[in-house]
């Protein structure tokens, strides 16, 4: 049973003296269970942004969907107080920057232990008043349950030294440590899902490793899911079960790794295998995509990747099909409307399916590989 | 966030856009309006006083010795010389107007030079300038102003150099931060490497680039030199006694608060009213220039 | 640097100040036209008198010898004295100081505890009616010179209340109420524009942490709004706001010398315009001294207050 199913999500950020600017266009997600699931696009895909409606994080904009289900409950039926009980508690969010998503005032150990706290997973009073007094009179005791619950979580995240790193500040820790700081912080309230937002694009690459395994593990040894998001194909493989592939507001493809990874379906997901710097020849130039993401004022109409994808055709500014690969998997992709072979699609003769050149895969032919890809 | 221009059109090292954006504030914006206004008011009186006035603000008419407002040909009425109070007012305008700006520029000059040597140089220029700068702000400036008194006795100039002397300090540091940020800009260090001499880097490529906040700075300033003029005249330690500035005129009607309140009230309702309308276009100013200060990013 | 080193510097530097501005009294008395002498004596002293100072100041000794006894009489404490009382002057000034600190105090004090609640306000309703009210207040206050707003207290609530006295002063030890009665106009009259500064600076500095990461992230972890406020916002809004409040001291003292005027209240202020009138050199120059250095570890404490609250200086360093 899905533990998120969200349903032709669309996002929009109103502007002022502008156009409003659709983020997310009619994307599905569901999050399983226990999974890891990864959410894979360029900046500007809108990853984030439905990353963040989840939590109902995006104040000021108009969110509609079909289904936003957590546990079968509509998010967004709920009141903004009954948000609140979700938040931390039964999702959990792990944000990219970790220097500026924790409080440079609060020591690390009690940025765990308020949400430890205040999710009632210990007995210990969380009201206004007592916080307060915590804060800026008495401190909080390390004989108290919520700080010793929040040096476990330390501890079990991997940092070494928990007690002390417990109560340090944000700014004397590594990159590393901060990020693990956050995903303990994130457990706090013993979540069912955690959103994690890039947690490792800003740290280099042992580091990011290392964050990953811990993920996980988290993963196996506390049936929480994850939905990661990330720009990386190299993260997805290593460590998602499913993945949903995103470009321009979006869902191009998605299904399990595997699948994806060995058969992908639309041109955008092959696009981006091949550009993979490990699936590049030693000897040959890098492959790219040419040409950037449009900006979402300015999207075409159908398919958002027509103009840069190589087997586009007449039938791609319509709107978007659900083309289902194998169980579990789908592209949506006007290609296969007649139900043909997806392996006759390919970046490197940019034939069609019915084996005829069109003239956007001629351009594309044309154009160096020099064009760089924007990426995030 | 100072950014390399390119080819966007500037004058004095602000972009033109910047200019109509401050347009439309004001024009959306009635505080800033009035601010404007009051300011453009403000001015036109200080340089028109002589035609505008209609007495002579030293003409003392010991018949009318303190009438009260609009009782007689007066409309603001006279003080306890029997002085068209008026005119006085109108005569202080420029003399305020003279001080502040005077010292604000003064103040602006100083500060800004040793905060871009400093800035631009770093290093033991830095050090040994800042301190110097730190050893200038510990001084209250009002002991300037008096020290300045004590030795050299009343008079316009003393005031202007107390308060310049007060200002040097925020020009430095603005300036200072504003070198920092821009010294590591690309175009700076494309510009060294064409081989332009340092002098000539500061003067064309960095300066322009610190200009807004600065004058907003400087618009600010302007509005607390003229608090501050008026409350050293007010005390007796400012200009000399017969100068009409508005602090003065309202130390003038101190004692006589109860007979005469209108000699010092009407003078302060102008300083309030001129002081706050300079805020408001500072401030005016400081959203349109994009210059950190009210409000995060959106 | 660690938190010794900056706390030496820091004094280090204090003192360096004062030095200065001890040597810069010197410099500026000895600069005025007239015989050092005449002036302290005052304009009727007969040749005798006069010599006999000259004698007693050393004014025929070499100027780095009267400089040296210059330092070192203000090193032990003596400030000469007054030319008008006889007084020594730091008696003198300790005399009237205690009005000039109540009005600085409670003026403060009012300041502070309406500001920041308003600034806070005003940021977390912004642009909606509280915001413009406050905002407005703010701008008006710091657009009026204090002695005007004393003046207009005076003459509204000060006649229209009779207990509230709009003249003279009346010493704590005489009790808390007649003491605040008099401080209160005053004070109000100081505190008003040194509020306004506060209440935007709060404002801002609350609009620029409720627009950052961690706040999120506080969001994100189902905390209520007033205690993401309070507990992850405020400490970090009001920091800046602690270094500005400590600099604006210095905005203050004009304000209370000239309030002190208006209401007739014999304080510091009023004794340091006086002096001033009647050319009373020794007062003067001991105030100026002791201003500076009231100021100057003015500012060393509330620098040293910031760092203490602030952990990224406190805790300086990181992996």
């Amino acid at each position: 049973m899905s533990l998120l199913a969200i349903e032709d999500l669309a996002v929009t950020f109103p502007v002022e003296d502008g156009p409003d600017v659709p983020a997310v266009d009619g994307v599905d997600l569901q999050v399983r269970e226990g999974e890891i699931h990864g959410l894979v696009g360029e900046s500007g895909s809108g990853k984030s942004v439905t990353a963040r409606s989840i939590m109902r994080l995006l104040d000021g904009a108009e969110v509609t969907a079909d289904r936003f289900d957590y546990r079968g409950e509509d998010l967004y039926a709920k009141s903004e107080a009954e948000m609140r009980a979700v938040r931390g508690d039964e999702v959990g969010m792990v944000f990219q920057d970790s220097l500026s998503a924790l409080n440079p005032v609060m020591t690390v150990g009690e940025q765990i232990a308020e949400v430890v706290r205040h999710h009632g997973e210990v007995d210990e009073s969380a009201g206004l008043l007592s916080e307060l007094r915590r804060k800026y009179v008495t401190g909080t005791s390390k004989s108290a349950p919520s700080w010793r619950r929040a040096v476990e979580l330390l501890e079990t995240v991997g940092i070494p030294d928990p007690e002390a790193v417990a109560t340090s500040y944000p700014h004397q820790l590594s990159g590393g440590q901060r990020q693990r700081v956050m995903i303990a912080s994130a457990l706090g309230g013993d979540p069912s899902l955690i959103v994690a937002d890039e947690p490792t694009t800003a740290l280099d690459v042992t580091v990011e490793a290392g964050i990953l395994d811990e993920l996980r593990r988290l993963c196996d040894e506390f049936d929480v899911a994850i939905l990661l998001i990330t720009h990386d194909l190299g993260v997805v493989a290593e460590t998602c079960d499913r993945v949903t592939v995103m470009y321009s507001g979006s869902v191009m493809e998605h299904g399990r790794t595997d699948q994806l990874f060995e058969n992908p379906a639309h041109p955008y997901t092959k696009g981006l295998l091949r550009s993979i710097p490990e699936q590049a020849p030693t000897d040959g130039e890098l492959a790219t995509i040419p040409g950037s993401a449009p900006d979402p004022t300015e999207r075409p109409a159908g398919c958002p990747f027509r103009d840069r994808c190589p087997a586009a055709f007449d039938a791609c500014t319509d709107p978007l099909p659900e083309h289902v690969v194998d169980e579990g998997h789908a592209a949506r992709c006007h290609l296969y409307t007649d139900g043909d072979d997806p392996d006759e699609v390919t970046w490197e003769t940019g034939t069609t399916a019915n084996g005829e050149q069109n003239g956007a895969a001629g351009e594309t032919a044309d154009r160096t590989p020099a064009t760089e890809v924007t990426d995030g | 966030m100072s950014t390399d221009y390119g080819d966007a059109d500037t004058f004095l090292g602000v972009r033109l856009d910047r200019f109509a954006r401050l347009r439309e504030t004001v024009a959306g914006d009635y505080k800033a309006t009035f601010g404007l206004t009051t300011v453009v008011l403000f001015v036109l009186a200080a340089v028109f006083a002589p035609e505008l006035a209609p007495y002579d603000p030293m003409a003392q008419e010991y018949a009318i010795m303190q009438a009260p407002s609009l009782s007689s040909a007066h409309p603001l009425g006279t003080d306890s010389f029997g002085r068209d109070l008026l005119s006085r007012m109108m005569f202080g305008a420029r003399i305020s107007l003279g001080v502040s700006l005077g010292a604000v520029t003064i103040g602006a000059v100083v500060g800004v030079s040793l905060g871009v040597v400093a800035g631009y140089f770093g290093g033991w220029v830095d050090d040994a300038l800042m301190r110097f700068v730190d050893v200038l702000w510990a001084f209250p400036w009002l002991l300037v102003a008096i020290m300045l008194v004590a030795v050299f006795g009343q008079g316009v100039w003393n005031v202007v150099a107390a308060i310049a002397f007060a200002y040097i300090d925020d020009f430095a540091r603005l300036a200072r931060g504003e070198v920092l940020s821009i010294r590591e800009e690309e175009f700076v260090l494309a510009a060294k490497n064409v081989g332009l001499g340092d002098a000539q880097i500061m003067i064309e490529e960095v300066l322009p680039n610190a200009v807004a906040p600065l004058i907003v700075q400087f618009t600010v300033l302007v509005a607390r030199a003229m608090l501050a003029e008026s409350t050293l005249s007010f005390l007796g330690i400012g200009v000399k006694p017969t100068t009409p500035t508005w602090g003065a005129l309202l130390g003038q009607g101190r004692s006589l608060i109860g007979q005469a309140w209108w000699i010092s009230i009407i003078p302060g309702v102008a300083i309030v009213i001129t002081v706050l309308g300079i805020n408001l276009f500072g401030d005016a100013l400081r959203d349109a220039f994009d210059v950190r200060g009210e409000g995060g990013s959106p | 640097m660690g938190l010794q080193r900056y706390v030496a510097k820091r004094t280090l530097q204090a003192v360096l100040v004062i030095y200065v501005v001890a040597t810069a009294v010197f410099v500026a008395i000895r600069s005025i036209p007239g015989d050092p002498a005449r002036l302290i004596l005052g304009g009727d002293a007969d040749a005798d008198a006069i010599a006999a100072v000259r004698a007693e100041l050393g004014l025929d000794e070499p100027i780095y010898v009267q400089y040296a006894r210059w330092m070192s009489d203000l090193a032990r404490g003596d400030f000469g004295s007054s030319i008008y009382t006889g007084e020594p002057v730091l008696a003198r000034i300790a005399g009237a100081a205690e009005p000039t600190l109540s009005i600085g105090l409670v003026g403060i004090s009012i300041a502070i505890l309406i500001a920041i609640p308003a600034g806070i306000v005003s940021a977390t309703r912004r642009d909606r009616w509280e915001d413009y009210v406050a905002t407005g207040v703010a701008f008006l206050g710091i657009s009026m010179p204090s002695f005007w707003i004393g003046i207009v207290l005076l003459l509204t609530v000060g006649t229209a209340i009779p207990a509230i006295p709009s003249y003279g002063y009346a010493s704590i030890s005489e009790g808390v109420i007649p003491w605040l009665s008099h401080v209160l106009l005053p004070a109000a009259a100081v505190g008003l524009p040194y509020a306004g500064i506060i209440t935007r600076m709060t404002r801002s500095s609350m609009l620029e942490v409720l627009g950052e990461d961690y706040m999120q992230t506080a969001r994100a972890k189902g905390l209520p709004p007033r205690l993401i406020l309070f507990k992850h916002g405020l400490q970090n809004a009001l920091m800046p706001v602690v270094t500005v409040a400590g600099i604006l001291f210095a905005l203050l003292l004009g304000g209370i010398v000239a309030v002190e005027m208006v209401f007739g209240i014999q304080g510091f202020g009023r004794l340091l315009i006086r002096s001033i009138e009647r050319q009373d050199f020794p007062i003067v120059q001991g105030s100026v001294i002791v201003i500076s250095i009231i100021f100057v570890f003015m500012n060393l404490f509330v620098d040293l207050l910031y760092m203490s609250i602030n952990p990224k200086i406190k805790y300086g360093g990181g992996a």
